[in-house]
């Protein structure tokens, strides 16, 4: 049984907004030591200004030296189960292609901890799509064996 | 073109999208019809499973209208429940969509 976080995000915007901010300040503090520059890609908001707020997604960045981005997709906690996947894809920023991890989670400790380590290779070690791929197998296979 | 993007239905055996890419951007009207396409277009078993994303991409679009459209980048992804890779994706790469 995982322990979910934010259980309640899309039915209170104060809760979303901190969400939100969660994932920036846990982002941030992996970065802390290193030059790395990450900004926001994605607009999370329709042309009038309403905002989406329905986590997809929740947290985005794009890190421009790298040709690299992350999109953390976060769906509502149904499962007590650890739910988690991820992919990576290839789209385009400012007619520039850049490759993209995206992550598709129920928000608890654990695939936090998950989501946290697939960036950590993303971006901070900077591995290959190849080996990245590889990485997001074994998570794969980490929750099928949690799974039974 | 100013206006670019297309809606996707990905998983393990599929990838097909329905794209635009015009001087003027696609109403909400056009891109329900392109969503309509896609489900048309792709194996009933493939739509089937992917029915409640279907739903859901509708539902984004239409609210997309009544908002004045949506300005690009716009990156959504739509999973199908308790699956790890089919899923309903719409990207609006440039310019703008659904007005």
């Amino acid at each position: 049984m995982v322990q979910h976080l934010f259980k309640d995000f899309l039915k209170n915007k104060r809760i979303y907004a901190e969400n939100v901010g969660y994932w920036q300040s846990i982002v941030s503090e992996l970065f802390a030591p290193t030059q790395i520059k990450a900004e926001a890609y994605l607009q999370t908001t329709f042309a009038n200004g309403e905002p989406f707020l329905d986590g997809n997604p929740i947290f985005h960045f794009v890190v421009k030296k790298l040709n690299k981005a992350v999109r953390i997709v976060q769906e509502v906690a149904e499962s007590d189960k650890l739910e988690i996947t991820a992919w990576i894809s290839n789209t385009e920023l400012d007619e520039m292609e850049i490759n993209e991890l995206v992550i598709v989670l129920q928000l608890s400790e654990e695939s936090k901890t998950i989501a946290l380590d697939l960036i950590r290779t993303w971006i901070l070690n900077d591995e290959t799509v190849k080996n990245t791929k590889l990485k997001i197998k074994e998570i794969n296979l980490t929750e099928e064996i949690l799974a039974h | 073109m100013l206006h670019r993007g297309r809606i996707q239905a990905q998983g393990e055996d599929l990838e097909e999208s329905e794209s635009w890419a015009a001087d003027t951007p696609p109403t909400w009207q056009e891109g329900i019809a392109m969503i309509d396409k896609l489900e048309n277009k792709i194996p009933k078993k493939e739509a089937d499973l992917r029915r409640e994303a279907f739903e859901k991409a509708r539902s984004f679009v239409t609210q997309a209208g009544e908002n004045g459209g949506v300005n690009a980048v716009v990156q959504k992804t739509i999973m199908v429940k308790d699956s790890k890779e089919a899923r309903v994706d719409i990207e609006v790469r440039k310019g703008k969509a659904f007005i």
